[in-house]
């Protein structure tokens, strides 16, 4: 059996995003229009197709970590960075995103994959200047 | 906790000794209800779906305040797969495919490794990509068949017509984790995984039985200063009430749905701000299929930015009580039905935070 969704993950894994010429050579593996590749790639969050930034920072805004401040430091990540949510550069971009399960732990953030717990704005400050983003 | 029970697939042995008719009956008369949300019976969903050409384990769990299935990968992934090999013997299924979402990619190589040394079955692990509304029954077929991330019709409901188009069984990774624990001389069919976070002392993964008293989980957990609780992001919101009596009966009469993660906010926090969170939410993880949905989260989010800057005028408040009922009767599946009930409980309940945002 193959699974589409495998097959992709794995492009994204390896190249960041999935480009044109990975739709086309989707859609002869596995017999699907390049329109229906394209309709399951933009419907899942962790494709792009595009590339990205170096380092993807997701600051979670659910209700648990919203309420302890995640908003706040949503913006205090704007302000050290000197950028605005959701607009790309090449080193980085800050994104919010919705409930990690970790809301024992809230506030957190995930930096690509690495999850970050327990998060205040002294913490926040000390990872951006630890993986050399301040 | 007897979901930590270790297991040497003692249980599957003993299962193997029913034929497959008394092991669902058995199943059926054990009382265990589905834990995905759904409250629906286990031994009756796996009679319908027997001969199933197909078993999902459903571990795409998304729900703001819910981490339970992560509890389970973390502390007794083995049971999880004695627990499919019961079921798959049960509903003579060839084949599971297990569904993890996208955070918990991470179990996969410990997973791989309980199939490869003790399953007897074909479990394949499918690692989702980044999609809350997977976590639906019909959504999670799509998926696995690399379509859109997008519910189907019910009916035909999975039982009849699922993955590929044949017979599929559905269930929680909770609920097969208790499969191999009916066989055990106390077990509980009351007891549930509850998840607790928010303004508490040890917010973390607890098991009780479903009919505690909110007034016993909050001493257990430590809550500080309770105010308001909320279920989920789609179960409802209420006052805090000693006396409320955490199951699915009991909640329905408040007109909230029972939730399994439960939620505390102190006096500090503002309802009607947890409640644009929330919006938030629905208005990202909606498919998008049903405009009603799409189209009325949307819209009561931007209401919702509204008052980061300025109060509500009675009609901009008005339609967010129209659409409070709107999206959900226009909705086809259980998110867009839920999405709008915190919100209406909330109103209902905490009603003067409103009227102060209302010029
Ligand atoms: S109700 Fe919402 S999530 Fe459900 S099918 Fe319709 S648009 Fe999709
Ligand atoms: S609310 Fe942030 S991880 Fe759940």
């Amino acid at each position: 059996m193959k699974f589409l969704l495998e097959y992709l993950q794995k492009i994204q894994n390896k190249n960041g995003f999935i480009s044109e010429s990975d739709i086309l050579e989707a859609s002869k593996q596995f017999q699907l229009s390049p329109a229906e590749i394209f309709e399951t790639i933009s419907s899942y969050e962790k494709f792009n197709l595009w590339t990205t930034s170096e380092k993807v920072i997701k600051i979670c805004d659910s209700p648990i970590c919203h309420s302890k401040g995640g908003e706040n430091l949503i913006k205090l990540a704007e302000k050290l960075l000197n950028t605005k949510i959701g607009t790309y550069n090449k080193k980085f971009i800050i994104e919010s995103c919705q409930c990690l399960g970790e809301c024992d732990k809230g506030p957190v953030m995930t930096i690509n994959d690495e999850l970050f717990t327990n998060l205040n704005e002294e913490k926040l400050k000390q990872i951006f200047k630890d993986q050399k983003l301040i | 906790m007897q979901i930590k029970r270790k297991t040497n697939f003692e249980n599957f042995k003993v299962a193997k000794k029913l034929s497959p008719e008394a092991l669902i009956k058995k199943v059926e008369k054990s009382g265990l209800m589905g834990r995905g949300g759904a409250n629906f019976p286990t031994g009756l969903k796996w009679k319908m779906s027997r001969p199933a050409k197909y078993l999902i384990c459903n571990a795409d769990e998304s729900e703001p305040g819910r981490f339970k299935d992560k509890f389970v990968l973390d502390n007794n992934p083995e049971i999880v797969i004695e627990g499919i090999n019961i079921a798959m013997y049960a509903l003579s299924t060839k084949q599971c495919f297990f569904y993890l979402r996208e955070e918990f990619k991470k179990y996969k190589e410990k997973l791989e490794k309980i199939i490869k040394e003790k399953s007897k079955y074909k479990i394949t692990i499918v690692i989702g990509a980044g999609s809350y509304i997977c976590g639906e029954e019909t959504a999670i077929l799509n998926s696995i068949e690399g379509k859109r991330a997008e519910t189907r019709h019910k009916p035909p409901y999975p039982s009849e017509r699922g993955l590929y188009d044949e017979k599929t069984c559905v269930n929680n990774i909770e609920t097969l984790a208790r499969i191999p624990l009916i066989f055990e001389d106390d077990f509980d069919n009351e007891l549930t995984l509850f998840s607790v976070s928010g303004d508490v002392q040890s917010p973390g993964v607890y098991e009780e039985r479903q009919g505690i008293t909110l007034k016993y989980l909050a001493e257990k957990v430590g809550a500080i200063d309770p105010y308001a609780i909320f279920f989920g992001a789609s179960g409802g919101c209420i006052p805090f009430q000693q006396d409320l009596i955490l199951s699915y009966k009991e909640m329905e009469k408040t007109g909230n749905f029972f939730q399994t993660g439960i939620m505390f906010f102190n006096n500090e926090k503002s309802v009607p701000d947890i409640c644009r969170s929330i919006i938030q939410f629905f208005n990202e993880e909606n498919c998008g299929k049903c405009l009603p949905c799409r189209e009325g989260n949307f819209r009561l989010l931007q209401l919702f930015q509204v008052i980061l800057k300025r109060k509500w005028t009675k009609e901009e408040f008005q339609i967010i009580q129209d659409l409070i009922d709107f999206v959900p009767n226009g909705s086809q599946c259980g998110l867009g039905k839920s999405s709008t009930i915190a919100l209406k409980s909330a109103i209902k309940y905490f009603k003067n935070e409103f009227d102060k945002l209302i010029e």
